[in-house]
């Protein structure tokens, strides 16, 4: 009859002093556990490497066998590049019946169904028996582990056991797993079998993150997501430096450069914007330039040590993954761009929008989009940083910073500071990648031409710092504040009236229209297009009571142009709003007394030759059938007289139309001095 | 242009073939690395003291078939003992000792020629009697791979092969010192990396050796950038990083033609000029 030993040693993390030997068969009958990477019993991590070996004292087991609590792997394959056996893919080897028959044992504990992302409950008990057979003897020892997913302890987060796991058998620094050789590798020797091009940096990389993102979802973390350098290194405990980083950061010195942005900047450099890059190898001069800048920024280039972000051990920096990861968002807008086959493929479309006015938010984005199109709720100027909650931009953190209802004039010549929405609730949604949101400024008119008003073709020329309008991971059904994006508005003269002009760009969102030079055609018939119009400033007029607009005849043949103007009724019937008209717009209008409506003549009014004053009458004032030559243009002030008791902000609207069709439009906002 | 956009264009012009649009750094990593090693009695296991050192220059070359080779210029001095046993490539990280992988002279091959300094040089591939093998470039630039000088009295000599460390694009040069002292021949093997770390921190790590009768620095200059000044004790090497500031006193010539003077402490003091070849 076989006798059977049981001893349950201890039965959770509380009791592990307990842990005792079993007698069996004149001896005892133990078990050891063990990692190579940093561990405190009785617990490990999923992903940790962990060898159970059997320890038997005083007789001989004719066999042995290992019941583990799952679920775990035998093991992975996070090699990347081609063996002659061909190319290496991620891949996993489960536990075998013959690898619960021997000692040791190796595995890596999987994540309990509680604790796979975005669930984390804590530790969970994981039991191992080792049952030991000898003659008719069988006995048997019990631990109790605890498999923790840990996600903040320093040096037990995912990144700390990735790459240092499967360290070489010659290798003795601990910290120094497959993971930083392979990288070390591409590096310093990249015609190896590591990738079949020396330049492929790109598709390196991606299959590095991929290699990690399969591990993390093999062991229950959240995927990589990528962190954009011109925003401050997320203060999350999981990123974490394995050595101390350069504390001098600055995200604002490592702001995407123009010509790696979808919109690009015209300059003296041929490669203006990301599509004017003509290969991937062309396109991998980022590698020594933006990368390697944004890697020795965050470490130390004089003095560095291992695991820093400016050496080839930087993977041992969890920001490493999440820099990479957000180049590979431009190796992925690159190859949108160009058409061009990147596995494993592009991310699906999406409609990111940004509103015209509040009947289209209402709308929720549909195109067409009704008119007024030039008063876009989704973009708004501030003479001062606006206070976010949270204060700075994160990767797929949702954030607000106010609304349109806290535009100010902008104030040339000093730094203001523009904030925008941008939106990914269309029916439909995925998540939004990489949106950036460009915005060019025109002085300006009732009525302007893209692009040629607007930097000029092939694409225009927006505000050289609209690359910090970026969000990253917007998640679908959501709307995110991005900013600020610094700008120094430029002088209010000679008309203070400018034209910003918004395109969302993404290469998962398509304008839906081919631009033609109509800014409103574009603006009513892409959800991705924005219009907003702004009254800039001098310093010392920031309480400004009066504005000077231009009237232009946008076509390049001779036109009639109607102006309309909307005054707040109580300003129109106290007679306290002036319309300063050029004698010569005036020798352009037919008829005066049925082109002007809604004014009459300012007997009392001081005159000069050039400007013919007029007072509003009526809240609704038309100049109509005003004729001009091609291109032809003409200024018109308006002027309100001192007020003492003027509102807050009260706004009058003008609009121009020709041909019935509205070409433009603006919204004065005077304060109250 | 500045003095950085300088250093860029002239590491740019003398290392790749294109130039990037944005920086004019190199856009490319060098088709053939350079590792350098420097040899110390300090990183034996276990660690040992005394004056030798050397300096290893080890470029590792692959053809369009992916063929490897590792060709090597490689001095020591200072040996307390002339009787050199092997100089052997080893395989393992710092700190554990290793098996031989390659051997440069003894251990059964041809004897190493006696004499307490002296320049070698030779290569590595896969014809050698112990091959060297994608494997084993793996373990070369993961750093696994030393060189350690065993004479009459042990191991007096190890250093690590180290490939360019930093996220950056480089130049990287060798020098093979040759000359002539009153007591007799000079040679000497120089390597150096020219880093251009963006946005404007370029460095330079600069390690020479010179083998000769009685042959030790007096000083040792990149141009007219002084590296060492030793009117004490003297060493036949010099291991020394250049910060930004001491390389943004170079001219541009002396960037675009990098020479090192090396002025022995002989008797009478001899100088010798050391041009820089750039490794493509």
């Amino acid at each position: 009859m076989r006798a059977l030993l049981v001893a349950l040693v201890f039965c959770g993390p509380a009791r592990p002093a307990a842990a005792q030997p079993v007698p069996c068969a004149g001896g005892t009958l133990d078990m050891s556990a063990t990692s190579d990477t940093p561990f405190t019993l009785p617990t490990f991590n999923v992903g940790q490497r962990v060898t159970l070996t059997s320890v038997v004292i005083g007789f001989t087991p004719s066999s042995i066998a290992w019941v583990i609590n799952g679920p775990m792997i035998k093991d992975y394959d996070e090699r990347v590049g081609t063996l002659s056996s061909g190319q290496v893919n991620w891949s996993t080897t489960p536990v075998t019946a013959t690898d619960l028959t021997s000692s040791p044992i190796s595995f890596y504990w999987k994540p309990d169904a509680s604790q796979i992302h975005p669930l984390n409950g804590g530790p969970v008990s994981r039991n191992v028996s080792l049952t030991a057979t000898v003659g008719s003897t069988t006995c048997v020892v019990m631990r109790t582990f605890s498999v923790d997913r840990n996600a903040a302890l320093a040096g037990k987060t995912a990144n700390d056991f990735y790459t240092s796991n499967h360290r070489a058998p010659m290798e003795m620094n601990p910290a120094k797993g497959l993971v930083i050789d392979y990288h070390q590798e591409w590096h310093a020797a990249p015609a190896t079998h590591l990738s079949a091009a020396a330049s492929d940096f790109f598709v390196f990389h991606r299959k590095l993150l991929a290699r990690f993102d399969s591990w993390r979802s093999e062991f229950g973390y959240p995927p990589i997501v990528p962190w954009y350098p011109g925003n401050p290194i997320p203060a999350l405990t999981e990123l974490q430096p394995f050595v101390p980083r350069n504390n001098t950061f600055l995200p604002d010195a490592n702001r995407l450069p123009q010509e790696y942005t979808i919109a690009g900047v015209n300059s003296v450099n041929p490669r203006h914007r990301l599509a004017d890059f003509t290969s991937l190898d062309d396109l991998d001069a980022i590698e020594f330039s933006y990368h390697g800048q944004v890697h020795c920024n965050v470490g130390h280039g004089f003095g560095a040590l291992f695991g820093d972000m400016c050496l080839f051990s930087s993977p041992k920096d969890p920001i490493f993954w999440r820099w990479h990861k957000f180049i590979d968002v431009i190796y992925a807008n690159f190859c949108g761009l160009k058409g061009l086959t990147c596995a494993p493929g592009q991310p699906p479309p999406t409609d990111v929008w940004m509103a015209d006015n509040a009947a289209d938010l209402a709308a929720g984005g549909t195109v067409p989009s009704q008119p007024p199109h030039y008063i876009s709720p989704d973009i708004w100027n501030r003479t001062a940083p606006a206070t976010c909650t949270p204060p700075d931009p994160a990767t797929g953190v949702i954030r607000s910073c106010g609304s349109s209802a806290d535009h100010e004039n902008p104030v040339a010549g000093q730094q203001n500071y523009l904030y925008a929405t941008i939106r990914n609730d269309r029916p439909g949604a995925t998540m939004a990648v990489y949106v950036e949101a460009a915005v060019y400024i025109a002085n300006a008119s009732l009525g302007l031409a893209w692009p040629t008003n607007f930097g000029g073709p092939p694409a225009g020329m927006p505000l050289p710092e609209t690359r910090q309008f970026i969000t990253l991971n917007l998640t679908p059904g959501q709307h995110t504040d991005i900013g600020p994006v610094p700008w120094t508005p430029p002088s209010p003269l000679p008309s203070d009236h400018w034209c910003m002009y918004i395109r969302v760009l993404s290469t998962q969102t398509s304008l839906g229209i081919v631009e033609g030079p109509d800014i409103d055609a574009n603006t009513g018939g892409s959800n991705s297009i924005a219009w907003r119009n702004v009254k800039i400033v001098n310093p010392a007029m920031m309480r400004m009571q009066s504005a000077i607009v231009t009237v232009r005849n946008l076509r390049p043949e001779a036109a009639t142009v109607d102006v309309v103007i909307n005054v707040p009724k109580r300003l129109a019937e106290t007679g306290q709003v002036e319309l300063l008209l050029r004698s010569t717009l005036l020798h352009h209008i037919g008829d005066r007394n049925e082109g002007l409506v809604g004014l009459k003549p300012a007997v009392n009014a001081k005159k000069d030759d050039r400007w013919v004053p007029f007072v509003v009458v009526n809240p609704l004032v038309r100049i109509k059938g005003i004729v001009l030559r091609p291109r032809e243009e003409s200024p018109l002030t308006i002027r309100l007289k001192p007020l003492r008791h003027l509102a807050e902000k009260e706004p009058i609207r003008l609009e121009q139309y020709t041909g019935g069709k509205l070409d433009g439009g603006t919204m004065l906002i005077f304060e109250a001095p | 242009m500045t003095r950085f956009d300088s250093l860029l264009a002239v590491i740019a012009a003398l290392a790749a073939p294109r130039i990037s649009a944005e920086t004019s750094a190199p856009s490319h990593h060098p088709h053939s690395p350079l590792f350098i090693a420097r040899l110390s009695p300090k990183v034996l296991v276990p660690p040992a003291s005394g004056n030798a050192s050397g300096t290893g220059a080890f470029v590792l070359t692959s053809d369009d078939n992916r063929r490897v080779r590792l060709s090597y210029d490689l001095t020591y001095a200072s040996l307390r003992s002339p009787d050199i046993r092997s100089v052997a490539l080893r395989n393992f990280s710092a700190g554990g000792n290793g098996k031989v992988v390659h051997v440069i002279c003894g251990e059964g091959n041809a004897a190493c020629a006696p004499g307490a300094a002296r320049t070698l040089a030779g290569s590595w591939d896969e014809r050698s009697q112990l091959p060297l093998t994608p494997g084993l470039v793996s373990e070369l630039t993961a750093q696994r791979i030393y060189v350690e000088v065993l004479t009459g009295r042990g191991p007096e000599l190890r250093a690590q092969l180290e490939p360019q460390p930093f996220m950056a694009g480089y130049t990287q040069y060798i020098g093979r010192i040759s000359g002539r002292s009153a007591q007799g021949p000079v040679t000497g093997t120089a390597a150096v990396w020219l880093v251009a770390i963006p946005p404007d921190k370029p460095l330079a790590l600069v390690d020479a050796t010179v083998a000769g009768e009685n042959a030790t620095l007096r000083s040792a200059r990149l141009g007219s950038l002084t590296l060492l000044k030793a009117p004490g004790l003297r060493s036949p090497t010099v291991s020394v990083r250049i910060d930004s500031k001491q390389i943004r006193g170079l001219s541009a010539a002396e960037l675009q033609s990098p020479v090192l003077v090396f002025t022995l402490a002989t008797d009478p003091p001899v100088e010798i000029r050391t041009p820089l070849v750039v490794v493509p």
